[in-house]
């Protein structure tokens, strides 16, 4: 089983939504040949659809709301208005990620089935929902500003630029432009050459600021709130943390697995040859080359034994075979102190648990063994409903500190990789003890 | 002598098989699971078996399985359990079955062929087997149980060395000292264990191992 760890993180982006992958380009003749431009000026026009059609959404909700104490009708039909609701947000995110580029991220659903009064309470549990009320309430102002701006943007100054074919079929044959009379061709191409270039560098300009308009209130209010994207990524990051702990500690059992069917096996087959060798030594005769080999069989058998001591840390078979009791009480046979070992787990915690408990264990009394000249040492283990308490101390001389950089650091970190609580005591003059919680629901 | 060996690993198989017809004991079948361990004791009916604890499927204790089946419906055939760790937990299923003609070894000891052997031969004659790292396991997890932590540190020698199948002469070589002394020795561990003494090696370091284990 192999797992690529990095796959699983969720590249999401920190908030609601990226900025537009695409804006007018500032240059006035590069703006008006860019279709960023074209499709922002069709999006603006969109916006008094889109506005009326959240209008009549609105309208229905405020009747539906009234209707509520009616019941029957009332409340079927505000969960309805309150789904349409959700589906028109979701238009407009397709609508903005395709005129302008902006992504927004997908808002979290309320529930909409006939179990009513459920749904309306998802509904109003939503932060959500008071948000895209307040924007379909706002777009209705926002799309009347942004129509007509887009509208005046392009047809004042196409009006004025087509001014010299059309002058003189004008009432009078004149345009009057405020105090500035158009009754000649040189004054109509005057007019219209103003037109052009101010229209070609003014009107890229407003249809920029009033999508900047637009897009803001899509960013404000269409958008994830700040607090449910942090809670939805502090969900996230938990999740893929569980995964990538499981993922770890599969890791270990496989790294085990493999050392004992490889490597493990191969030196107890070769110690077994040496063994064989060793024997018909023996009976030959030849107590020199016997020597020699039996040299080699007990350095393999050191070796098997090394070997044999790094897999068992790695995870013992025997813990998930028969769970921490079995697993600890050859650690503790193995501690070069007396260690009084308690263990009452049960029912037993999950594989993951179950190993952050033993290598607590471990770490602990490897760390006794190195630095604490204690002359003994306890463990006990207790499963308090979905809690697992470890504790594991010593008499020693005490100082242990996390900073000093020994294997207390890597407990602690794993420990809080399951979301467990680590504590130390360990007072100079000792004693030290090791506290450890460990979730098990 | 006529033996069934159950390894997974064919490499393992293989060097045990050799080993052991090399030391003139006959290997009627070599199997790689448990399941086919029974069958074959089934068929051979074999003087012992020796078996890997970890085998498929699983690869948990198939093999300790095995073995407590074998000494179930065959009384007759010893078993002895090979495994990469020795636990104090399965040395605890194999004694109490209330019965001997059982061993519990590392496998590194197997490259020790007369010793192999020796241990393959007791536990055929019914004797009780077990490695000195089990005994080890055994006599700390019982530090917590009271008699245990009243022994002499010779005492506990003489009972470890007891726990691992030894004669009192043997124990007597181990210890340099006189057989009369590992005698007192013994007694003395027995009244401090309360415990009647019994006839044969083997009956003591049960009673011994069912107490540790108990």
């Amino acid at each position: 089983m192999t797992e690529n760890i990095a796959g699983f993180a969720t590249g999401r982006a920190r908030t609601g939504a990226r900025p537009p992958r695409e804006v007018v380009p500032g240059n006035p003749l590069r703006a008006l040949a860019s279709p960023v431009l074209w499709r922002a000026s069709i999006h603006l026009v969109l916006d008094g659809l889109v506005a009326l059609a959240g209008l009549a959404v609105l309208v229905v909700l405020v009747l539906a709301v009234c209707l509520a104490p009616a019941g029957l009708v009332g409340l079927p039909v505000t969960v309805v208005v309150g789904w349409a609701l959700f589906r028109l947000a979701a238009v407009e995110r397709v609508r903005f990620a395709v005129t302008c580029g902006l992504e927004l991220d997908e808002l979290p659903a309320p529930v909409c089935s006939w179990r009513l009064v459920k749904s309306l309470q998802s509904l109003v549990h939503n932060p959500c929902t008071w948000r895209l009320i307040g924007y379909f309430v706002l777009l209705v102002p926002v799309a009347v500003v942004t129509v007509v701006g887009v509208a005046l943007v392009w047809a004042v100054p196409l009006t004025l630029v087509l001014l010299p074919a059309y002058y003189r079929g004008l009432p009078g044959g004149e345009a009057q432009l405020g105090p500035f009379v158009v009754d000649s061709l040189p004054r109509a191409l005057l007019v219209a050459a103003v037109a052009l270039l101010a229209g070609a560098v003014l009107s890229p300009l407003i249809v920029k600021l009033l999508l900047a308009l637009d897009t803001a209130l899509a960013v404000a209010l269409l958008s994830r709130p700040r607090g449910m994207e942090l809670e939805q990524r502090v969900n996230d990051l938990t999740e893929s943390r569980a995964r990538v702990v499981d993922a770890a500690e599969a890791e270990r059992k496989r790294i085990e697995r493999d050392l004992h069917d490889g490597a493990q096996q191969r030196l107890v087959a070769m110690s077994i040859t040496l063994g064989r060798a060793s024997s018909r030594l023996k009976k030959s005769g030849d107590h020199e080359t016997n020597k020699l080999v039996e040299d080699v069989r007990r350095e393999t058998l050191s070796t098997i034994a090394e070997l044999r001591n790094l897999a068992r840390g790695l995870h013992p078979p025997v813990l998930t075979d028969r769970g921490l009791e079995a697993a600890l009480s050859a650690v503790a046979a193995l501690a070069p102190v007396p260690v009084r070992l308690d263990v009452l787990v049960e029912p037993r915690p999950s594989s993951a648990i179950e190993a952050v408990a033993y290598f607590t264990v471990t770490e602990a009394l490897t760390n006794v063994a190195k630095h604490a000249r204690a002359t003994r040492a306890w463990v006990e283990i207790r499963r308090e409903g979905a809690r697992l308490d470890v504790k594991v101390g010593d008499d020693g001389r005490g100082g242990a500190d996390l900073a000093a950089g020994t294997g207390l650091t890597g407990l602690a970190d794993r420990v809080s990789g399951v979301d467990g609580r680590f504590r130390l005591s360990s007072p100079a003059g000792g004693p030290t003890v090791i506290e450890v919680e460990l979730p098990c629901g | 002598m006529r033996v069934v060996l159950a390894e997974d690993s064919a490499l393992l198989r293989q060097g045990i098989e050799l080993l052991l017809s090399e030391q003139g004991i006959e290997v009627v079948a070599a199997v790689g699971d448990g399941e086919q361990l029974l069958r074959a004791v089934a068929e051979h009916r074999p003087d012992a078996c020796v078996t890997d604890v970890r085998m498929p499927p699983t690869f948990l204790d198939e093999g300790l399985r095995a073995a407590l089946a074998v000494r179930a419906r065959w009384p007759e055939t010893g078993v002895l359990v090979l495994s990469h760790y020795v636990e104090e937990r399965y040395a605890i299923d194999l004694v109490n079955t209330n019965d001997n003609g059982v061993g519990y070894l590392l496998k590194d000891r197997v490259s020790d062929a007369e010793e192999f052997v020796d241990a393959l031969r007791r536990v055929a004659a019914g004797e009780t087997v077990l490695d000195p790292e089990v005994v080890k396991q055994l006599l700390i997890g019982s530090r917590q149980r009271d008699p245990l932590s009243t022994l002499t540190p010779r005492e506990r020698e003489v009972l470890t060395a007891m726990a691992g199948g030894r004669s009192n002469a043997g124990i007597a070589a181990d210890l340099v000292i006189g057989t009369a002394a590992v005698e007192k020795y013994i007694r003395s561990i027995f009244v401090k264990f309360d415990l009647q003494q019994e006839v044969g090696d083997h009956r003591r370091v049960l009673a011994v191992l069912r107490y540790l284990g108990a």
